[in-house]
C-alpha cells in the first residue's frame, strides 16, 4: 500500500518537473532523474541498499535521505527561479507605470516668464510633451 | 577593436545624446552631476529609484527630466528604465553614468569620438586603462577578479567589467535587454554584448573615489550577490 502512496507523491514531482521545462531545463532534468530514482527505490528496496553500498553509503535508507535532501535543494532553486520570474514581471509593471509619468520642468513659454514661473509637468497630466 | 584610443577630433554634437543617471538617495551630488553632464549631452534622464531625500526635486531643478520608480528596484532596473525612456524620446546615443559624481562627464565626448572612430556600437569605460583615483587596494583586487571572471565567461577581452560609465548607440541599446535588477547588470551587459556580437570599444576614463562614493557604492561583499544572481540567470537557460 505504502508503495502506491509514495509513487503517487513522487509522480506529482514528475508533473512539476514537466511544468518547469520552460523555466529551466537543467532543473527539470534534475527533478525527473531524482524522482524516477525515488520511484525505483520504492519498488526495489534492495536496490537502494545495493546502490548505497556501491556509493559507499552504509544503508539504503541513508541514501534515500540524501536523495530527499537533493530533491529539496533542487526544489528550492526552482522556487527561487519562480520568484525571480515574478520579480521581472513586477519590474515591468513598475517600469510601465514610471514611464507613463516622467517629470520635466516646463520651459517658460513667453518672453519675460522667469524660471520660477516654470513648473513641473508629468506626461500623464497631459501637460508634458 | 577594443584597444582603440582615438586622436582628439572636433567636438562631437550633443544632439540626440541622452545621459541616463540611476539615482537612489543622491540629493547631495545629483545636482552637480546633472549640470556637468548637460554640458556634453542634449538631455539628462535621472531615474529616481524611490529616493526619500528629495533627489528627484534636486535633479529637476538642475535641468534633468526625472522618471521615478514607485519602489526601489535597483540600479540595473533603473538603467533599463532610462534606456527605454530615452529610446522612446528619440535618443541616438545613450550614455550611462553614476549619480555619486565619480565619473567625469567631460569624457563623454571622448567616448563618442572613440565609438565613431572604431565604428563601434558600444563604448565601455575602463578605469584600468584610464585612472582610478583613490581606489582601495581590496576594491582593485575584487575588480580584477571580476574582469578575470568576465573574460572566462564571455570571452570578451575587457580590462574593466563593472564600470558604470558606458555609451550605447540607439541600435545597441535596443538589442541589449537588462533583466538583472541589481548590480549583476554590469556582467549581464557584457554577456549580451558577447552573445549578440555587438561591436564595442574600451575607452580610458577616470573614476574618482571619494569618501562619499566609498560609503554609497558597492561593498566588496556585493560581489557574492552578483555571483549568485548570475548563477541563477544561467540556470534559467
Amino acid at each position: 500500500m505504502i508503495e502506491w502512496i509514495l509513487t503517487a507523491l513522487l509522480s506529482v514531482g514528475l508533473v512539476f518537473a514537466v511544468r518547469e521545462w520552460k523555466r529551466s531545463r537543467i532543473l527539470c532534468t534534475a527533478i525527473v532523474t531524482l524522482t524516477l530514482t525515488g520511484i525505483v527505490f520504492v519498488w526495489e528496496q534492495q536496490a537502494s541498499t545495493r546502490i548505497a553500498h556501491m556509493l559507499g553509503v552504509g544503508r539504503g535508507a541513508d541514501l534515500v535521505l540524501y536523495i530527499y535532501a537533493a530533491i529539496s535543494f533542487v526544489l528550492i532553486i526552482s522556487l527561487l527561479l519562480r520568484i525571480k520570474q515574478l520579480q521581472e514581471q513586477f519590474t515591468e509593471l513598475c517600469r510601465a507605470f514610471s514611464l507613463a509619468h516622467p517629470l520635466r520642468v516646463e520651459a517658460p513659454r513667453e518672453a519675460g516668464q522667469t524660471n520660477e514661473a516654470s513648473k513641473v509637468s508629468s506626461d500623464a497630466d497631459g501637460e508634458g510633451k | 577593436m577594443n584597444q582603440f584610443v582615438p586622436k582628439r577630433e572636433p567636438h562631437a554634437s550633443r544632439s540626440g545624446v541622452f545621459a541616463v543617471v540611476p539615482a537612489f538617495n543622491e540629493a547631495s551630488t545629483i545636482g552637480d552631476v546633472v549640470r556637468n553632464t548637460l554640458r556634453s549631452v542634449e538631455r539628462v534622464v535621472v531615474i529616481d529609484d524611490a529616493s526619500t531625500d528629495g533627489t528627484a526635486t534636486v535633479a529637476l531643478s538642475a535641468g534633468a527630466e526625472v522618471v521615478r520608480h514607485p519602489i526601489n528596484l535597483g540600479q540595473g532596473a533603473a538603467i533599463q528604465t532610462g534606456i527605454t525612456h530615452s529610446l522612446a524620446e528619440g535618443a541616438r546615443y545613450i550614455v550611462t553614468l553614476d549619480a555619486d559624481g565619480q565619473h567625469e562627464p567631460d569624457q563623454i565626448n571622448l567616448m563618442m569620438e572613440s565609438m565613431a572612430a572604431a565604428h563601434a556600437d558600444v563604448a565601455l569605460g575602463s578605469r584600468f586603462k584610464g585612472e582610478a583615483i583613490n581606489i582601495g587596494r581590496l576594491r582593485r583586487v575584487v575588480l580584477k577578479l571580476a574582469v578575470l571572471f568576465t573574460r572566462l565567461t564571455t570571452g570578451l577581452d575587457v580590462s574593466d567589467s563593472h564600470n558604470g560609465f558606458r555609451m550605447f548607440s540607439a541600435a545597441a541599446a535596443r538589442q541589449l535587454q537588462i533583466r538583472q535588477n541589481r548590480m549583476a547588470h554590469a556582467s549581464e551587459i557584457l554577456e549580451e554584448i558577447s552573445r549578440k556580437r555587438v561591436s564595442f570599444v574600451e575607452v580610458p576614463v577616470t573614476v574618482r573615489y571619494t569618501d562619499y562614493s566609498h560609503a554609497k557604492g558597492q561593498s566588496n561583499l556585493d560581489s557574492v550577490n552578483i555571483l549568485l544572481d548570475l548563477i541563477m540567470s544561467w540556470l534559467r537557460k
